[in-house]
């Protein structure tokens, strides 16, 4: 017996509808939706194909809006969100709640419960009846032997009952060839042709290779939802003096909560006090903990190892940094790789190829060659079985969700199958430079004064940089900071894009700018001349400090690149893919670094040249570029991949294909090698699927296979490929690593 | 010179046959792309206009989705500046 779900004020169901792809069936999806009682707050994303609802259940149950939904020829995919889940008790029964998707021709697999046994799933007890109705036809048997027969007959009649309900559901929805279809067909023609026993076989194994499915599905899955456990329920709120324990997901943004050693961060926000250690790795992956004091963030889900911390909430629950990984991942599997998209085609021509062949095999022998009927039935019939498209089909959908959740675990968060497949085909990756190669951390590393102070010069950069937060702004305001200098307030700051930035202190037009733009301006002594270049050959970005009219200092900044961005570039070549840096620092600076690290360099770009150079690049095949997701976020477009180096900007979650959520070069290695190890699985899948399915094509023709062996076969090459796919889920890249990544998921710190 | 004009749509979809009326009502010869049938077609889309609903009519640099209602003044504006 279902428990209740939640009434009125339940959080909102977000569905994945597939289907939905124009403008007019997201009208008649909203229309539809919004005449349920119970529905509110209807909305649809056309940037993502989802509908999302409030819904209360005990006017309008979940099933219902499911079945209309499939009634119109959509076939919608519940996302679990870190807030539904956490609003809903886990049900005993979920037969309202089936994935059903397209990707599985018709198939309908539940995802049970963490902790549900398989025998009280839908597809469980299915199982166990056909058992028993076979056990008890055969037990039947030794009473009344001559009868023997009609307990077999009802064995098969009532199991495939579901079957055929499926089947004709199916093509009340436009896909008349469906698998249940095709096991229907041949349990009812063993049957017709005197071999029940068989059909009850057919039906009871056909039943058990449903169930292994569903169970590789959740097992998949789990991978994923596992984050989800992540997430602390409770909070402890700063209210006056002291601290009370509240929901995690009903924390308001700007409320302080505490969190204590060992405790588990309830929300994306900023230490206001306290300094600790914090264990990042459940949030992306990075394993090694990070000292955060005050001004620092802190994600949702990261466990506090040590000191007492107070954190000012930024974000909402379903908008914590964590949440949104999780939601972008479950979206993920909405987008299908070009394979699965073929499979797709290939199965919609392949199934009722499949009835076609099985029909003249057993219609042509007898009619038009004079055989005996009985054989060439037979023979049909097991073709029907042997053709079932189970392992091809689920090949591609598991590897890919094998293949996302094994990355995300790792802190490669990869938005779709689409771009998971891509990525292991790109011929060549793009980095920016600062933040992406190098650790987006400039240090300031010289000031040199022109007729003023070393102290007066940064006093009036750190002015015109107080409003930026371009990294080199954020070098020079730090500076400041760390030298006790105080900065007087500035006006009308403005950045210029690729050139500088500019603002009014103490009554002058001040500007910071890049050497070259300085130079367009203003007459540059041969000496200050020699100083920058000297300093870009050492890999610094100069800038200059300079009014209107006049040169007043000039300030040198390193970034260091990153300590694995080396191994990474030698990496990637090894794997046949080149690496090109693009910046818009001078050419002098962006080839002390690249030359450090192995790779080319095109130097001086402005964000449009960035796009022209990504467009030429794709000429030689496909192009990633890798970004820190700010400046950057035109050019991730533009590329076959878009990478954002961490995952802690907004911009970089929305706009990249994917993420690395650790923040090293290397994962850009492990991405490829990952892309590139689950399109090998995928292919083996096709094949041995494929091949399984020829051979005993051969001997079936030839009269060697029995319908038991066919369904096997079936099962069989199901379970392998299954296990072939989820082999994905162990993956841990080639990289040997300086910290390896503690093994399994962390144990729940408790609040 | 005339702007290249791409629209992406879908069978059987009324708000992607407007925009298609719109556009030969005030002769702008235009590119269709049927991202149903087509995965690069609906790739393409998405990385020009960021949805992955049709109809998307692109117009120059320009890009316009959503309803047909919604579109249309916004492509009236920019054939009326193109020509």
């Amino acid at each position: 017996m279902a428990s209740p779900c939640p009434a009125s004020g339940a959080a909102p169901l977000v569905y994945f509808v597939d289907g939905m792809d124009c403008a007019s069936c997201v009208q008649k999806v909203e229309a539809m939706v919004n005449r349920l009682p119970g529905t509110a707050e209807v909305r649809t994303s056309f940037a993502r194909q989802t509908l999302k609802l409030e819904l209360d259940e005990a006017q309008t149950p979940r099933a219902t809006l499911e079945k209309n939904l499939l009634a119109l020829g959509y076939t919608p995919s519940l996302q679990e969100t870190a807030q539904s889940k956490a609003a809903q008790p886990p049900h005993e029964d979920h037969s309202g709640h089936d994935h059903a998707a397209e990707d599985h021709a018709g198939h309908v697999h539940e995802v049970l419960p963490a902790g549900t046994p398989w025998y009280r799933g839908k597809q469980g007890k299915l199982v166990i009846f056909s058992g028993v109705l076979l056990a008890l036809a055969w037990g039947f048997g030794f009473i009344e032997p001559g009868l023997s027969v009609y307990g077999y007959v009802a064995a098969t009649v009532l199991g495939v009952w579901p079957l055929a309900k499926q089947a004709w559901a199916s093509a009340r929805l436009g896909d008349p060839f469906s698998i249940n279809m095709l096991v229907s067909l041949a349990a009812i023609g063993a049957v017709a042709i005197g071999q029940a026993a068989e059909g009850a076989v057919v039906v009871f194994f056909f039943a058990i290779g449903e169930l292994l499915e569903g169970v590789a599905a959740g097992r998949a899955r789990a991978g994923i939802q596992a984050l989800a456990a992540l997430a602390p329920k409770t909070a402890l709120l700063v209210e006056g003096s002291g601290t009370r324990e509240v929901p995690a997901d009903s924390l308001q943004i700007g409320q302080t909560v505490q969190v204590r050693p060992g405790g588990r961060v309830p929300a994306d926000g900023t230490i206001l006090s306290g300094t600790s250690n914090l264990d990042d790795s459940p949030v992306t992956g990075e394993s090694m903990p990070v000292t955060k004091t005050v001004g620092d963030t802190v994600f949702a889900g990261s466990i506090n190892t040590d000191g007492v911390l107070s954190v000012t909430v930024e974000k909402e629950a379903s908008d914590n940094t964590i949440a949104r990984i999780i939601e972008l991942v479950e979206e993920a599997e909405g987008s299908k790789a070009a394979t699965a998209r073929f499979i797709d085609r290939f199965s919609r021509y392949y199934t009722p190829g499949v009835v076609l062949v099985s029909a003249l095999v057993a219609l042509v022998p007898p009619l038009l060659l004079g055989a005996e009927w009985y054989p060439w039935l037979y023979k049909g019939i097991t073709l029907l079985l042997i053709g079932c498209p189970c392992a091809l089909v689920l090949s591609v959908p598991a590897a890919i969700t094998s293949g996302i959740s094994a990355g995300t675990r790792r802190g490669l968060l990869i938005k779709g199958g689409a771009a998971l497949e891509t990525i292991g085909t790109v011929k060549t990756v793009a980095f920016d430079k600062t933040g992406t190669l190098t650790a987006g951390k400039p240090r300031v590393t010289d000031v040199i004064g022109a007729g003023v102070s070393e102290g007066e010069v940064l006093r009036l950069a750190a002015a015109v940089e107080s409003g930026s937060s371009h990294p080199l702004a954020q070098a020079i305001t730090k500076e400041a900071a760390r030298l006790n200098v105080t900065a007087p307030a500035a006006q009308d700051a403005k950045a210029i894009a690729g050139k500088g930035a500019s603002a009014s202190v103490e009554g002058r037009s001040l500007f910071i700018s890049s050497p070259q733009h300085a130079a367009s301006t203003l007459k540059l002594t041969p000496d200050l001349q020699g100083k920058l270049t000297a300093l870009e050959e050492a890999g610094k970005t100069a800038v200059v400090l300079h009014s209107a009219d006049a040169v007043l200092g000039v300030l040198a900044i390193r970034d260091e690149p990153r300590e694995d961005a080396k191994a990474a570039i030698a990496r990637l070549k090894e794997m046949g893919v080149n690496a090109v840096m693009l910046t818009g620092d001078n050419a002098r600076t962006g080839r002390a670094i690249a030359s450090g690290l192995g790779l080319d360099v095109q130097a001086e770009l402005l964000p449009e040249d960035k796009l022209r150079l990504i467009s030429e690049l794709k000429k030689n095949g496909g192009v990633a570029m890798v970004g820190d997701g700010i400046n950057d976020a035109p050019a991730l477009a533009q590329a076959d991949v878009g990478i954002a180096m961490g995952g802690g900007t907004d911009v970089a979650l929305e706009t990249a294909d994917a993420a690395l959520l650790r923040e090293r070069v290397g994962d850009v290695a492990d991405l490829v090698q990952l892309s590139r190890d689950t399109m090998t699985n995928i292919k083996w899948n096709i094949a041995f699927a494929l091949g399984l399915k020829a051979i005993f094509l051969v001997t079936t023709l030839l009269g060697y296979t029995n319908l038991w062996m066919a369904i096997l076969a079936d099962t069989g090459a199901t379970a392998i490929v299954t296990a072939n796919a989820l082999r994905l889920l162990g993956w841990k890249g080639g990289a040997v690593r300086k910290a390896p990544a503690p093994s399994g998921l962390p144990a729940s710190g408790g609040v | 010179m005339a702007p290249d004009i791409t629209v992406y749509t879908v069978p059987g979809c009324a708000d992607c046959e407007a925009v298609k009326r719109l556009l030969k009502g005030k002769g702008a010869a235009f590119t269709e792309k049927n991202v149903r049938e087509d995965p690069a077609a609906l790739a393409e889309m998405q990385a020009r206009a960021g949805v992955r609903i049709a109809p998307v009519t692109v117009i120059g640099e320009q890009v316009f989705s959503g309803y047909f209602d919604d579109q249309r003044p916004g492509l009236l504006a920019a054939l009326e500046a193109a020509q």
